[in-house]
């Protein structure tokens, strides 16, 4: 049965990319106004903490260990063992708000994150995509706020939330190339209380959103129909992964930092959050392969 | 801090969770299908009574045996042996669009419960308070939904709530006489999201917890009636609370599968669980029981 449990009592500034590691059976999130990486074992232990010195939006394990990390500024590869940061190529540069924000691999192992405007109100983010190879290349663009990328089982739909338009967006995704064609609205948040955040697809093929600022899981079936609605501890919720030997946990994080001025009210605001029960199965993250 | 389904049993209207202390079990109601559940602090050894209308609130009889009903139909005595619920009185026999709701029991035996207009549209319903003696008095009226009544730790002050006036009251509390007096606004409660004040306990501390139902959260409040806490739930509408457990410092949760008025949403597969919230670092305190 349904069981919603504080995993983490860290009150994470801006919770965000919670990320199972299936071979070492490690969660990973990040805090992006820590600016930190947090990783640790499913009982807490063999706890590790990774500080970053600019916002961090998204990161992804590297299939040659370590990971690649999406700061303010654009891409670096991070070094787990020296904690050494190289820059790989910096996005948008010259321009004076985006920041690079949530980011997820393809199945295939390239790297897709979004950037997005500091205040959440212009549209200057633009949707990336960083190959094995290093090379970089802008899917989209008119963004306000990039969230929740995140792929179908079969690899050929691109889901991808722009928070501050409220609307989930699909698009054709080509597997053998990386391009994107076809933007559709997937789902809409305008009739909902709050706004899509980070996203997830699970085994069966369906969404799942973190609707922020209403503190709600959202499951949407393949044709953008809301499915089922979980509702969360806290307000501020921000993004899911599923985790665990099993895949069937749902890790979700959240954030600390006020919201529109005020305090939140809820004691565990910032923690992140461990779901059991939910009878569903998530799909193992790939690593980047560059 | 862990929410867990404790029971997934789908009440049509979960209400009124009553934890008993010398028994160790939670009861609790479906108020619509008019049913009594008991069952573990894990959820276990679950067993029910069917009650012959719809009910509000349940108060144990001090000898165990039986439960004080308030049902559409009055004030009534279950037997827990033989299912038997005998009526004691009627209070709005005269008001067939009227049922006693939520209810509860000062730390004196007595069992204090109030009504509401079943449309939930006019102030018809009363407070009544329910003495040992099975007499009956009028506390308070002009009430569309009664709920959410219970006292400070120290008796002086009694909590209760008109659903939809927005507010959850204080008044003085005579311990002495079961008098109440002096009703004043404890807290406006924060009706944004669409919510509503439900069932409340006060825990330990003297801070009172009350469920907003439609709007799945838990609110916290200090004595002074500020927000001191914010718990959201899985599903929506969230009905009432209660402390207890072995340690008293599980709060459970009740929950409706079913709008009674169709105005308002589904709540998908969680649908009138019945929730356990451990770790919240706080404790209840034990409901008396009726009687002298």
């Amino acid at each position: 049965m349904l069981r919603i449990e504080v995993f983490s009592e860290r009150r994470e500034k801006l919770g965000e990319g919670p990320l199972w590691d299936p071979e070492a059976e490690r969660i990973y999130w990040i805090d992006s106004y820590g600016p930190a990486i947090h990783r640790c074992d499913l009982k807490g232990g063999d706890a590790k903490t990774w500080p970053l010195p600019e916002p961090v939006g998204s990161f992804a394990l590297r299939s040659r260990g370590g990971a690649v990390v999406a700061l303010q500024s654009g891409f670096f590869l991070l070094d787990f063992e020296t904690g050494a940061l190289t820059p790989i190529v910096k996005t948008q540069a010259g321009e004076l708000t985006p920041r690079m924000n949530d980011g997820k691999t393809d199945r295939q192992g390239r790297f897709l994150a979004g950037s997005m405007d500091y205040e959440e109100s212009r549209p200057v983010g633009k949707l990336f995509r960083l190959d094995a190879d290093h090379r970089l290349t802008q899917l989209d663009d008119d963004i306000i706020c990039s969230n929740g990328p995140c792929f179908s089982p079969d690899g050929k739909t691109l889901y991808f939330a722009d928070s501050g338009k409220a609307r989930i967006y699909a698009y054709d995704y080509e597997p053998e190339t990386g391009a994107v064609s076809g933007r559709r609205i997937f789902a809409s948040f305008e009739k909902l209380q709050g706004f899509p955040d980070g996203a997830t697809v699970d085994a069966e093929g369906y969404l799942w959103s973190v609707e922020v600022y209403a503190g709600r899981l959202l499951r949407f079936d393949p044709e953008g129909a809301l499915d089922r609605v979980v509702g969360l501890p806290v307000f501020s919720s921000t993004s899911v992964a599923f985790g665990g030997p099993d895949l069937d946990i749902a890790f979700v994080t959240s954030m600390a930092r006020p919201h529109g001025g005020r305090r939140h009210l809820e004691h565990e605001a910032g923690m992140t959050f461990a779901v059991h029960g939910l009878g569903v199965t998530g799909i193992a993250e790939p690593r980047f392969a560059g | 801090m862990r929410i867990e389904v404790l029971i997934d049993l789908k009440t049509t209207l979960g209400e009124g969770p009553l934890w008993d202390v010398d028994q160790q079990r939670l009861y609790f109601i479906d108020s619509f299908d008019g049913r009594v559940f008991r069952c573990t602090a894990e959820g276990g050894e679950v067993r029910s009574w069917d009650l012959p209308a719809k009910v509000g609130s349940i108060a144990i009889r001090k000898d165990g045996q039986g439960a004080i009903c308030s049902l559409a139909t009055g004030f009534h005595a279950l037997d827990f042996k033989t299912g038997d619920c005998d009526l004691i009185t009627d209070p709005e026999s005269d008001k067939p669009a009227n049922r006693i709701n939520d209810g509860k029991v000062d730390r004196r035996g007595r069992f204090v419960a109030g009504s509401m207009d079943t449309m939930e549209e006019g102030p018809n319903g009363a407070l009544y308070r329910l003495d040992p003696d099975f007499s009956l008095r009028q506390l308070d009226r002009d009430i569309v939904v009664s709920n959410g009544p219970c006292w400070s730790p120290d008796d002086k002050t009694f909590y209760f709530a008109d659903t939809w006036s927005g507010e959850i009251w204080a008044y003085d509390y005579d311990i002495e006489t079961g008098a109440v007096s002096n009703r004043r606004t404890f807290t406006k409660v924060d009706t944004s999201g669409g919510g509503a004040a439900d069932g409340s306990t006060v825990d330990a501390e003297g801070f009172l917890w009350n469920a907003q139902v439609y709007d799945a959260k838990l609110v916290r409040y200090a004595p002074d009636g500020s927000v001191d806490r914010v718990i959201e739930m899985p599903v929506n509408k969230v009905t009432s609370v209660n402390f207890g457990g072995p340690d008293m410092d599980i709060l459970f949760v009740t929950s409706m599968a079913k709008p009674p008025l169709p105005r308002f949403p589904g709540d998908g597969v969680q649908r009138g669980s019945v929730f356990a919230l451990y770790d919240l670092g706080v404790r209840g305190v034990p409901e008396p029981r009726f009687g002298a």
